[in-house]
């Protein structure tokens, strides 16, 4: 039997946004404010004149001058033609690639067989198309299929051993799936103690037996753990404070104490703080002040989108890693508009869009799996803001990283939330649309509860 | 499969046996399928022999982020090592080498610099290897692609490994490419690390503090020797104060930069003068760096909060 997951929230959604992206007119907003935009930045390019034309310079310049020439194209088409999200053209690339097998040149990616799942799925249900029944049962055989039986973890692929990106991976395309059946398949006893094995005495997690320590480890390690309604003070004790040792002078966090502060690294660092304490309570793990400026300087004034690193070229993906740093620290700071969604979603528009389908890293490169899902995570954030009720019925029953709920943004001097665009609201800390963490977590706390009950 | 120094003929080659109506299959080509079908019975067994080593070989040179290849590949070396036997020819030399083989390409995956390590360790007690070799292979790789995150971390490893905290050769190598590009953002990275990884002196700090000056002066729209400088200060909690002469003189019109600005706004409210703090957070919202606009106005009320 399939037992849908109860995830009314995300349905009712999904069906608006379908509903609502048929009829819409393009607004000038977006336009005024690509305009003012361009005719701000004067200050970049004579600055290069009197200082060392470095390699850097000659990267950056490069993407300006792409960029530049995109953003005057649009203005020179006009208000009425400015570029709004191509959903049907991304939504054929991602079946297109979930309904056939993938050509060879894949295989580079044979030890992310849940990644590309993940990817492929979570950016077309937050375009507002849900997975049916048919495709539910399909990922839960290919997931399954990649179960490693020794850990009960889910590998990179079949034969392969338990990794814990892929068991993250993995259980969100679980969690996309909706039902219930393949999720009652996995073996949390011995999840539990293949985390454990992991644990690291300073508290970080490897990422596999003999594999790499770093931040995103843990925020996997984590997120498995919370999902599966496994999370103790013995898979947790240490961790708060070694992830609070990854920050670095700049104020972003490298994936291990004294590497250079990184976008994707500090993403996982903080939403792994919100699994384990409050969004509220950072400021008790982090220079929150340094990490705030850090964030916000990753958007440049040209392209508008966000880079991974200082003096490094922005890139879509971004969008997500560091803009999706955007609503935990506007909790966290008490203040909104931490980085300007109107500018991000210019680029995103403008810029991240493949002519044909699919979402790319900047003009010029080709789209792919990761940076279509990420590209799309950071647009949804864009369009929401987040609330964070620390008392919630939620966050004492599921914990802290359960207390988020999405508002979509009214104010149109913040972002122009035109139907075109609209992207079910993004759950910030798990990557996943809003609710479907939730009622993953649900599921498992409720079935502890029953057989506690009748022990 | 076989070679001239390999036999594989007791092997029953096992296909993958794509389950049905699975998502993500791959039409994986014709020598990839074949290399599977040998290395997974040969996994399974847990052979750790020279012929199941050359096939993890041909695996990762097909498919570089195959981490399970690489774990396997570990403990096939693990183990022959400490066998009777041991590793044949140069041992964990030339397994460092064919690391080195590997290539630039492969040298951005995740697998390749940890598995380096584990190696290392293995052969920290090997008196006769010479450890300056892994800079020079490091600096060669940092070479074609100056910002490798790996790599530099990597690098940095070396350092807490080999205790080369205020090394001279690990300050020339950040200068020298600095030098190159004061931009180099990782560089600056690796150089903090270096200088004030371990313990911090006057001496080091009045070096460093000397050292990004200059750099400053050299391209005072950088963010990265800014950074530096602050991150400076923090580290030893000294008071911003007395770099406002310095500041002061990147806030003229003909040598601008909006971070000298923000070190200025927080002497300002050091000196408790929040006025003139409010006006620099004004002025760059404004004017010279609008696109954080609503950062500087959350900046300005903090201040005015007494935050």
């Amino acid at each position: 039997m399939t037992e849908k997951l109860p995830n009314p929230e995300l349905l009712e959604y999904l069906a608006s946004v379908v509903a609502s992206s048929k009829t819409q007119p393009n607004s000038t907003l977006n336009f005024d404010n690509l305009l003012e935009m361009v005719e701000s930045i004067t200050l970049n390019q004579t600055i290069y004149d009197t200082e060392p034309f470095t390699k850097t310079i000659e990267d950056q310049l490069s993407v300006e001058m792409d960029v530049q020439e995109i953003y005057d194209d649009v203005l020179e088409t006009g208000s009425n033609n400015f570029p709004s999200l191509k959903r049907e053209a991304h939504q054929m690339y991602a079946n297109m690639f979930l309904q056939r097998q993938l050509p060879s040149g894949f295989s580079a990616l044979d030890a992310s067989h849940p990644w590309i799942l993940y990817w492929l799925l979570n950016a077309r249900v937050l375009m507002g198309e849900p997975v049916s029944k048919e495709l539910g049962s399909k990922i839960d055989k290919t997931i399954l299929a990649c179960i490693d039986e020794n850990t009960g973890a889910i590998g990179g692929g079949e034969y392969q051993l338990g990794h814990l990106a892929s068991t993250y991976a993995g259980l969100l395309a679980l969690a996309l799936s909706g039902s219930t059946d393949a999720i009652s398949k996995l073996d949390r006893k011995k999840i539990y103690r293949w985390l454990l094995s992991l644990k690291q005495e300073d508290g970080s997690f490897v990422m596999h037996h003999n594999g790499e320590v770093d931040t995103r480890a843990v925020y996997c390690a984590l997120c498995i753990a919370s999902l599966l309604n496994i999370l103790d003070d013995q898979l947790t004790r240490g961790t708060s404070e070694w992830i609070g040792s990854c920050q670095t002078y700049e104020g972003g966090f490298g994936g291990i104490p004294g590497d250079e502060a990184h976008g994707g690294y500090t993403f996982c660092a903080i939403a792994a703080l919100c699994i384990l304490d409050s969004p509220l309570n950072l400021r008790n793990h982090v220079d929150l002040d340094n990490l705030v400026n850090w964030t916000v300087k990753r958007q440049y004034a040209l392209e508008g989108g966000l880079s991974g690193r200082t003096n490094k070229l922005v890139d879509g993906c971004y969008s997500h890693w560091v803009g999706g740093l955007t609503p935990i620290l506007e909790i966290a700071i008490d203040h909104k508009r931490v980085i300007d969604r109107m500018k991000l979603q210019n680029y995103i528009l403008c810029c991240c869009q493949d002519d044909q389908f699919g979402l790319r890293d900047k003009p010029g490169k080709n789209p792919d799996f990761y940076h279509t899902n990420y590209v799309i995570c950071g647009l949804s954030m864009c369009q929401n803001y987040q609330t964070y009720d620390l008392k919630s019925a939620d966050v004492s029953k599921l914990g802290t990283a359960y207390g988020f709920t999405p508002v979509k943004i009214e104010d149109k001097d913040v972002v122009d939330n035109l139907p075109a665009n609209s992207l079910a609201p993004l759950d910030p800390i798990f990557g996943l649309p809003s609710g479907v963490a939730k009622s993953l977590c649900e599921f498992f706390v409720n079935l502890d509860n029953e057989l506690s009950s009748s022990r | 499969m076989n070679t001239s120094q390999y036999n594989y003929d007791d092997i029953i080659p096992s296909p993958i046996p794509a389950t049905p109506d699975t998502l993500t299959q791959i039409l994986y080509s014709d020598q990839y399928k074949l290399v599977l079908s040998y290395i997974r019975p040969l996994l399974l067994a847990n052979e750790l022999s020279l012929r199941a080593l050359h096939l993890t070989t041909k695996t990762i040179e097909l498919v570089p982020a195959h981490y399970t290849i690489w774990y396997y590949r570990y403990n096939i070396v693990a183990h022959l090592q400490s066998s009777k036997d041991g590793l044949p020819g140069n041992g964990l030399i030339d397994e460092l080498d064919w690391c080195e083989s590997m290539g630039i390409s492969t040298l951005k995956s995740y697998q390749i610099w940890n598995y380096r390590k584990l190696i290392i360790q293995l052969i920290q007690t090997d008196k006769d290897y010479d450890f300056n070799k892994e800079f020079e292979i490091v600096a060669r790789v940092l070479d074609e692609d100056e910002k490798n995150y790996h790599v530099w971390s990597y690098r940095k490893w070396l350092v807490e490994t080999f205790n080369l905290y205020n090394s001279e050769s690990e300050l020339k190598y950040t200068a020298d490419l600095l030098n190159k590009d004061v931009r180099n953002n990782s560089a600056w990275n690796h150089r903090f690390v270096v200088s004030l990884g371990e313990s911090l002196s006057q001496d080091v700090f009045q070096r460093e503090l000397d050292y990004v000056k200059k750099m400053i002066g050299v391209a005072p729209t950088n963010p990265s020797s800014w950074n530096y400088l602050k991150g400076l200060y923090k580290k030893l909690g000294k008071s911003l104060v007395d770099l406002k002469p310095f500041v002061v003189k990147y806030t003229e019109s003909d040598n601008l930069s909006v971070y000298a600005y923000e070190i200025l706004a927080d002497i300002h409210v050091e000196e408790k003068n929040l006025v003139k703090s409010a006006e620099i957070y004004d002025l760059l919202g404004g004017k010279l760096d609008s696109i954080r606009v609503n950062y500087w106005k959350y900046k300005k009320s903090q201040i005015t909060l007494g935050v």
